[in-house]
C-alpha cells in the first residue's frame, strides 16, 4: 500500500514537472523572469511589427464620357494630357473636339463643352499653334490653352488663381486684363472688373456672364466671362484668397 | 543502484509526458527557428525586427565568433538593435533558448551614420489600477529610442509634484523603418532608424496631473513628453484616440438614447481609431481602389499603439454594409458648396449654392456627432477654386475636385485630396503642425501630403529630387531645416542631389526664396528658416478636446 503511495506521488510529480518542462516558454504567460511587475501580470505578447511596405498608388484616371458645361480635357494616347506643351501642326476643329497632329509627336484631342452663352466657333482646318501652360496647384488653377492660327484665335480657355489681377495674352498682343480691387473682413469677395485690350489699344469691357464680341488679332473674337472677382480668406480658412479668374474666347463665325 | 535505476525510469518518463504534453498543447520544446531578420541591412544601433520563434528566446549576434547574447522583451526577443560596435560587413545572428540554437540569418551592417537623440511620438496607458492615486502601465513610444533606454516620470501638479516611482521598464513595441539604407543620413536632419516602445509602471499617479515622462538613451540624449493623466478612470482613453475606453468596451451612450457599438464598427480600445463617414454629390465618381487605399495609408503609419501594434486603423463608413449603412448617400444635385449656414446667394461663378450643414442635418445621425468625421464629398467649393477646405482639428471634410476637371476622376487627386483634408481634421497645416507659422504650402523640404507640392502626386521618398512618388503620407520630420540667406542648391534637401530649389535659371549657393514667389499663400522674401516636421507624431486624434476647432456639429 504504501509502496502504491509512493509510486501513484511519484508519477503525479512526474508528470507536473513534465508539462512544466514541455511548457515553459510556449504559452503566452511566460514573460520574461527577468522582469517582474504586479501591472504586467495580464499582458499577452505583443504583436512583431515588420518595416511597412513602401507602395506607390497606381495613378489611373478614367477619362470622363460627358463633360461638364464650361470645361475641357486633353488627351493624348486615349490618357488624360498633363503639363505643358507649345506646339506647331495641322489642326482640325469641329462638334467640341480638335485634333492637333505636331511632327514626332503622338496626336492631341482636346474635348471641350462651352459656356452655353457661347455660339460655336466655325469648323477649322489647317495650321495652328497649340499652346497649355498649366501650373495649377490644390490651392488654386493656373491654367490656359490656347489655339491660334498665325496672330488669329481659334479657342482660349483660362482658369487662374492668382495673388495679383491676372492678365493673359490670349493671341499676340492681346490682353485681358483684371482690375485691382479691394476686400476686407466685411467684404471678402468683389468683383474685378475686365476688359480685353487689342494691339492697336482698344479697349472692351467684358462684362461677366456676358457674351461679348471684339474684333481683336483680325478677326471677330467672342468673349464671356464665368468668374472674375478677388476674394479674401475667412478665419480659419486652410487656403489664401487671390483674384479667379475663368473665361473663353473663341473665334466668331462672322468674317 | 535501484535509486540510480529509478531516476533513469523517472527521467525517460519526464521525457515520454513532456514530448505528449508538447503534442497534446501545442507548446515547444525544441531550438527557436528563425526565419530571417527583417530588416536584414542596417546602420549601428538601428532596430531589427525577428521573423520566427520570439518567445522565450534572446538573440545570438556574431554566432560562432564573439557571441553577444541579447533579450530586450517582456515575453522574448521579437527586436533587438544592432550592437554599436559592430563593424560593417556582414554578422551571422541566430536566436537561441534553452533548447538550443536556430539556424543562422545574416544581417549587413553599414559604417556607422549619425544616431539623433530619441524623440517621443505618443504615450499610452495600457493598464491602471487603484483608486486614489493610482499605479499605472504607460507605454512610450520614441523615434530612434534605444531598447534599454531608462525613463522617469514626475508628476507636474498638485501637492504630489515630484517624481514617481518606476517599476521595472522593458521593451514592448517595436517599428524597424528601413528607409535610410538606401539614402545618406549624414544629409538628413533626423534620420529615423526605428521607433520602440518601452512599458513603464509608475506608481501613485494622480489623475488629471500632467507628468513629464523623460527617456534617456544609452549614450544620455534625452527628451521629454508632457502627457495628461486622465481627470478620473470614467476619461480614461488608453490610445488617445478620442474614443473612450469604456465607449469602445461597452457602447456610446449616444444623445438619443441609443447605444452605438463601437466594437461593431470595428474600433479597439488599444489601437488608435479614426472614424469617418462620407457621402458624395450625384456628379462624384469615387475611384474604386480609393477606400482601399486610404485605409493603406493610414495602416501603413509610423505610430505605435498601446498594444504594441503598428499603424492607425481608419474605418469609413460608405454605406458597405454591416454597422456601416450611414454613409455612401449620394446628396442632393448642387454645384458649390459652403460651410455658411444657411448659404447665402450663390456668389460670382457659382451656381446652386448649397450649405455643408444643411447636407449635415439630412444625412448624418447626430448620435455620431462626437464620433465621426463627416465628409462632404461635393464638386466646387463656393468661394474660389480650391480643392476642398477642412476644419483644422475639427470633423468636417469638404472635398472639391471640380478644378481638376477630368483629373477629379484620378484615384491619386482622390486619394491625396483625402489624406491632405483630412489631416486638417487632424490639426495639420499646410506646412506645419497646428501652429500658424510656417503655414506656406509649398515648401520643398516638408515630404507630406499636406504640401500642396505633394499633394495630387505623393511625396518623395525615392530620390530626393523632389518629384512625387506616389506615396500618400504625412511627414516623419526627416529633413533638415533650409535657411533661405543660407542655401546651397548643390545639397539640395537630402542625399546632396543638387536641386534648382529657389526655380531660378541655374544650381546655386546663396540667399533664395524657397516658397515661391508668385504662388498664392506664398512668401516671397529671403530671410526665412524652413523646418520639416513630424506630422505622423503629432497628430490630434481627439476632436472634442479643449481648444479643438469642433463646434458641437
Amino acid at each position: 500500500m504504501t509502496t502504491h503511495v509512493h509510486r501513484t506521488a511519484l508519477l503525479a510529480v512526474v508528470v507536473a514537472l513534465a508539462f512544466q518542462v514541455a511548457c515553459r516558454r510556449g504559452a503566452d504567460d511566460a514573460q520574461s523572469p527577468r522582469v517582474q511587475h504586479k501591472l504586467f501580470k495580464d499582458l499577452k505578447a505583443p504583436p512583431v511589427n515588420f518595416p511597412r511596405p513602401v507602395r506607390a498608388a497606381r495613378d489611373t484616371v478614367d477619362v470622363p464620357t460627358s463633360l461638364r458645361e464650361g470645361s475641357f480635357l486633353i488627351l493624348r494616347d486615349a490618357k488624360l494630357f498633363e503639363g505643358n506643351i507649345n506646339l506647331s501642326g495641322q489642326a482640325t476643329m469641329a462638334d467640341g473636339r480638335i485634333e492637333f497632329m505636331a511632327q514626332n509627336q503622338s496626336p492631341l484631342e482636346i474635348r471641350y463643352r462651352l459656356p452655353k452663352q457661347l455660339p460655336s466657333p466655325p469648323p477649322y482646318k489647317g495650321i495652328a499653334e497649340f499652346s497649355v501652360l498649366d501650373a495649377s496647384d490644390p490651392g488654386g488653377p493656373d491654367r490656359q490653352v490656347l489655339i491660334r492660327s498665325g496672330s488669329a484665335l481659334l479657342l482660349a480657355a483660362v482658369m487662374k488663381k492668382s495673388a495679383e489681377p491676372n492678365r493673359v495674352e490670349i493671341t499676340p498682343g492681346v490682353f485681358v486684363n483684371q482690375s485691382t480691387v479691394e476686400v476686407n473682413a466685411k467684404v471678402r469677395i468683389a468683383p474685378s472688373r475686365i476688359e480685353a485690350r487689342g494691339a492697336d489699344g482698344t479697349v472692351t469691357v467684358i462684362p461677366v456672364g456676358e457674351l461679348t464680341s471684339a474684333r481683336m488679332g483680325g478677326v471677330v473674337l467672342n468673349l464671356f466671362i464665368t468668374a472674375s472677382y478677388r476674394v479674401m480668406s475667412a478665419e480659419g480658412e486652410q487656403h489664401e484668397g487671390g483674384y479667379i479668374l475663368e473665361g473663353w474666347a473663341v473665334r466668331s463665325s462672322q468674317p | 543502484m535501484k535509486s540510480t535505476r529509478a531516476r533513469y525510469r523517472a527521467a525517460i518518463l519526464v521525457a515520454a509526458l513532456s514530448s505528449y504534453a508538447c503534442s497534446t498543447f501545442a507548446c515547444s520544446s525544441g531550438p527557436p527557428t528563425l526565419n530571417g531578420v527583417v530588416p536584414s541591412t542596417g546602420y549601428p544601433r538601428q532596430l531589427l525586427a525577428v521573423d520566427g520563434t520570439t518567445l522565450g528566446v534572446s538573440v545570438v549576434w556574431d554566432v560562432g565568433g564573439t557571441e553577444i547574447e541579447m533579450a530586450t522583451g517582456l515575453f522574448g526577443t521579437q527586436y533587438f538593435q544592432i550592437p554599436e560596435g559592430a563593424t560593417a560587413g556582414d554578422h551571422m545572428v541566430a536566436l537561441r533558448n534553452a533548447n538550443g540554437t536556430s539556424s543562422m540569418a545574416t544581417v549587413t551592417v553599414l559604417a556607422p551614420a549619425p544616431f539623433p537623440a530619441p524623440r517621443i511620438e505618443d504615450v499610452g496607458i495600457l493598464a491602471m489600477g487603484g483608486a486614489g492615486p493610482v499605479d499605472v502601465l504607460l507605454t512610450v513610444s520614441a523615434a530612434n529610442l534605444d531598447v534599454n533606454a531608462t525613463v522617469t516620470v514626475d508628476e507636474l501638479d498638485g501637492e504630489q509634484a515630484e517624481a514617481r516611482t518606476v517599476g521595472p521598464v522593458i521593451l514592448w513595441g517595436g517599428l524597424p523603418i528601413d528607409y535610410q539604407q538606401a539614402h545618406d543620413p549624414s544629409t538628413f536632419g533626423y534620420p529615423v532608424y526605428h521607433y520602440a516602445q518601452q512599458l513603464v509602471p509608475v506608481e501613485g499617479v494622480t489623475l488629471g496631473s500632467r507628468l513629464a515622462v523623460t527617456v534617456t538613451n544609452a549614450h544620455g540624449e534625452t527628451n521629454t513628453f508632457v502627457f495628461p493623466m486622465p481627470p478620473s478612470l470614467a476619461d480614461l482613453d488608453s490610445d488617445g484616440d478620442g474614443l473612450l475606453n469604456s465607449w469602445e468596451e461597452s457602447g456610446y451612450a449616444a444623445p438619443s438614447g441609443a447605444n452605438i457599438s463601437l466594437a461593431a464598427l470595428g474600433t479597439n480600445v488599444w489601437r488608435k481609431d479614426i472614424l469617418v463617414e462620407v457621402d458624395h454629390s450625384p456628379a462624384v465618381k469615387i475611384h474604386d481602389d480609393l477606400w482601399q487605399e486610404v485605409e493603406l495609408a493610414f495602416r501603413n503609419a509610423p505610430v505605435l499603439n498601446p498594444d504594441g501594434s503598428a499603424g492607425i486603423n481608419i474605418i469609413i463608413d460608405r454605406g458597405q454594409g454591416g454597422a456601416l449603412t450611414g454613409g455612401g448617400q449620394e446628396l442632393p444635385d448642387h454645384h458649390c458648396v459652403t460651410y455658411a449656414d444657411p448659404a447665402p446667394a450663390p456668389p460670382l461663378g457659382c451656381t446652386d449654392l448649397r450649405s455643408f450643414y444643411e447636407f449635415k442635418r439630412d444625412y448624418f445621425n447626430d448620435d455620431r456627432l462626437r464620433l465621426f468625421h463627416y465628409v462632404v464629398w461635393g464638386n466646387r467649393w463656393w468661394e474660389d477654386v480650391r480643392t476642398g477646405e477642412s476644419e483644422r482639428w475639427g470633423n468636417d471634410v469638404a472635398v472639391t475636385l471640380a478644378p481638376l476637371a477630368a483629373g477629379s476622376t484620378s484615384l491619386a487627386a482622390q486619394l491625396g485630396t483625402f489624406v491632405h483634408e483630412l489631416g486638417h481634421n487632424l490639426g495639420l497645416t499646410h506646412g506645419n503642425l497646428f501652429d500658424n507659422s510656417e503655414d506656406y504650402p509649398l515648401k520643398p523640404n516638408l515630404p507630406s501630403v499636406m504640401n500642396y507640392k505633394y499633394q495630387l502626386k505623393g511625396v518623395d521618398y525615392l530620390n530626393c529630387d523632389l518629384i512625387g512618388d506616389g506615396l500618400y503620407t504625412y511627414s516623419q520630420g526627416t529633413l533638415r531645416i533650409l535657411s533661405e540667406p543660407f542655401v546651397d542648391e548643390n545639397l539640395g534637401v537630402c542625399d546632396n542631389k543638387a536641386i534648382n530649389l529657389d526655380m531660378d535659371t541655374a544650381i546655386s549657393a546663396g540667399p533664395a526664396n524657397l516658397n515661391w514667389i508668385g504662388r498664392v499663400g506664398t512668401d516671397a522674401d529671403m530671410v526665412d528658416d524652413w523646418h520639416d516636421y513630424d506630422q505622423w507624431g503629432n497628430l490630434r486624434l481627439n476632436f472634442t478636446a479643449v481648444g479643438s476647432n469642433w463646434r458641437s456639429n
